[in-house]
């Protein structure tokens, strides 16, 4: 994917005037935080074979809730508290009604994206909430060194989750129990309570991303992450992780999201009306997914069997050489 | 195995099954002893006729969840599938005007239209090997951004036109809509449930791999079964531009997840394998009946979500406990 974006912006600094200019740069990054944030929280889900339908309107809801505890105390730090509590409550939410209850996460998520985005609309009669406190829009427009603050506080996140992730046993035990949930179990994993942490860190981090976006944009409101959900999910699956859990990562989900920040901004600077926009997207997530299954297919494509096992959408044999590879 | 336990065995089996119908008779007579308008004849027949369209497009969902995948594109199909039809049907000279005269023509090719944008799904889906989510998720946006780019921020409206009729026509007092549905509804219960092509899809949802190797054209199926989705929503905005009177590229904007709650709702499972026709209608009705009788009641707006979702978790647990009861837990979650 790397080269790809390497390509993507080569061609798009020769064709499109001052697209390599730093402001331009700046303002990709900075379009680039909060999605960076939520991305790693998806990710996580999507490894474990779930899906979060609900981290757009988490941080809906949490940016609300964080901005009227703001008004109310002008502090920013228990705004910050605020956030992350909102999404972290949501977060358990859905693992206790997946992970104790066994309900399948696209209908658990659905409902609780119904209501927390209902329950922003209700604490904000439909309003955006502006008049943040000072420090925190100050924060927002910072610069370190050329970079904004909201960037690195975005990056630094994918770091530390993809640190986790890769180096740590509760990111190997999420790769197990994605690729194969019955071995992750029968080698004692307790499966279901990984389950809930990975749904918890997701509302979280839908929280935290929350906050970064009223630093960016100096406003809240519930419908602050309608736009973002199936961005998020179009990253994520762009990037490669696949749908059905265990192949993936946050570098990968961190490309993705970088390349449909581009695509977005160049064919903003182009002009492009944003239905133009929809249908890259739309035609690139396609692409991308269709070229992601291509070539797992051809990794795993030996025997006849193999080719059964694929079309029903598991690859076993692929599947158990994963979870070889995790243990050694 | 004693009397007891086979008459508790039983009870629990009908309530599972007959779930929705439960909530649905606990949910009106809820809003019919609270709200005095909400039980007449006028806001019943009100109610059926809303729900029309989402009880369409549920009962064409139904066939391909049975098989186990999912379609979120429907709601932007059905934008796209009824701005073609436009503006194959549009009559020249008539487009300056807000007001088009559109022809007959609108029927069949929405339909068309729907059903060929539906086995685009599918052939995404066993050609390139997408996984249905992402694969209706890539058109959702890919549909809408086509039908913006040709119908553009104006709303096209009808005015006499052919398109009012399916809307607005009542015979013997109720909605020519109502009758479609009903017809069709009948027919996807026979198609689904009484022929070789419906068992198939079950099985397919039920064991993939059984389905595969007992030689079913799996792929051919599942094709299908995203055109049945497809033709269904297609009718469904039918019902809906001609009960509005005005097309927008914005029709049908989230229509997809409130379709797939009334699937749900009606005890479909998502993982493939189960499913009813007459669940779904139950569960379009009720969906329905919930905006209505809040909206009686003058419940704030922005609580009609918040009821929804907590009847759809409800009843997913619920359903999920009573199968387990059942004994069937493993296919439960």
């Amino acid at each position: 994917m790397l080269p790809v974006i390497l390509i993507a912006l080569t061609i798009l600094s020769i064709t499109i005037d001052g697209f390599m200019s730093a402001g331009n740069a700046q303002n990709i990054m900075r379009q680039l935080s909060v999605i960076l944030i939520a991305v790693t929280g998806e990710t996580l889900v999507l490894l474990i074979g779930g899906i979060d339908l609900s981290i757009g309107a988490i941080i809906g809801l949490s940016s609300v809730c964080g901005a009227l505890i703001m008004q109310f105390t002008g502090s920013p730090l228990l705004g910050l508290l605020a956030c992350i509590a909102v999404g972290a409550g949501v977060g358990s939410l859905n693992g206790l009604l997946i992970a104790r209850f066994g309900l399948q996460p696209f209908i658990v998520t659905f409902g609780t994206m119904l209501t927390a985005r209902a329950l922003g609309f209700l604490l904000t009669g439909g309003r955006s909430i502006g008049m943040l406190p000072k420090p925190l829009l100050e924060a927002g427009r910072m610069n370190v060194a050329g970079i904004p603050l909201v960037f690195i506080l975005g990056l630094a996140v994918a770091v530390v989750v993809g640190y986790v992730l890769s180096r740590t046993a509760f990111g190997r035990r999420i790769y197990l129990i994605g690729s194969n949930p019955r071995a992750a179990e029968f080698s004692g994993i307790k499966v279901n309570r990984v389950k809930f942490q990975v749904y918890l860190i997701s509302g979280t981090l839908a929280g935290v991303a929350a906050y970064v976006f009223m630093m960016r944009l100096g406003t809240a409101s519930p419908t602050a992450g309608d736009q973002l959900l199936l961005q998020i999910i179009g990253a994520v699956v762009l990037g490669g992780t696949a749908l059905t859990g265990g192949e993936g990562g946050i570098a990968r989900s961190v490309t993705g999201a970088v390349l449909i920040a581009i695509i977005i901004k160049s064919l903003e600077i182009m002009g492009a009306q944003f239905w133009d926009q929809m249908i890259v997207i739309g035609v690139l997530t396609a692409l991308g997914s269709a070229l992601g299954a291509w070539l797992s297919r051809r990794r795993t494509r030996e025997t006849k069997r193999e080719d059964v096992a694929e079309r029903i959408g598991h690859s076993p044999v692929e599947k158990d050489d994963s979870a070889t590879r995790l243990r050694n | 195995m004693s009397l007891a336990y086979r008459i508790d065995r039983a009870f629990v089996a009908n309530i599972q099954r007959y779930s929705v119908l439960v909530m649905l008779v606990a949910v009106v007579i809820v809003f019919a002893s609270i709200s005095p308008p909400f039980f007449t004849t006028s806001n019943l027949s009100n109610i059926l006729l809303q729900s029309t369209a989402i009880a369409l497009a549920a009962v064409g969902m139904t066939f391909v969840i049975v098989t186990g995948e999912i379609d979120i594109s429907i709601g932007s199909l059905m934008s796209l599938a009824m701005t073609l039809a436009w503006m194959f049907a549009v009559i020249p000279g008539a487009e300056a005007g807000q007001q088009a005269g559109v022809s007959a023509w609108v029927y069949p090719v929405g339909l068309a239209a729907g059903l060929a944008l539906g086995l685009i799904n599918g052939w995404m889906i066993v050609v390139l090997r997408i996984n249905s989510f992402i694969a209706t998720l890539a058109t959702m946006f890919a549909f809408r951004g086509v039908a913006w780019k040709m119908v553009g921020s104006s709303d096209k409206a009808f005015d006499d036109s052919p398109v009012l009729f399916l809307g607005r026509t009542e015979l013997f007092g109720i909605g020519l809509p109502i009758y479609l549905v009903a017809i069709v509804a009948v027919a996807a219960y026979v198609v689904l449930n009484r022929t070789p092509f419906g068992r198939y899809l079950y099985a397919i949802g039920g064991s993939p791999r059984s389905a595969i190797e007992s030689g079913l054209p799996v792929d051919r199926l599942k094709v299908l079964a995203f055109g049945v989705c497809g033709l269904c929503a297609a009718a469904a905005g039918l019902i809906t531009i001609g009960r509005v009177g005005t097309l927008q590229a914005g029709l049908g904007n989230g229509f997809e997840f409130t379709v797939i709650a009334a699937v749900v709702l009606g005890g479909t499972s998502l993982l493939g394998g189960r499913g009813s026709i007459i669940g779904a209608i139950l569960g379009a009705i009720l969906l329905v009946v919930i905006d209505n009788g809040l909206n009686l009641i003058n419940a704030s707006v922005y609580i009609y979500d918040v009821v929804k979702g907590v009847i759809l978790i409800t009843a997913v647990l619920i359903d999920v406990a009573l199968l387990r009861r059942l004994g069937a837990g493993s296919r439960a979650a």
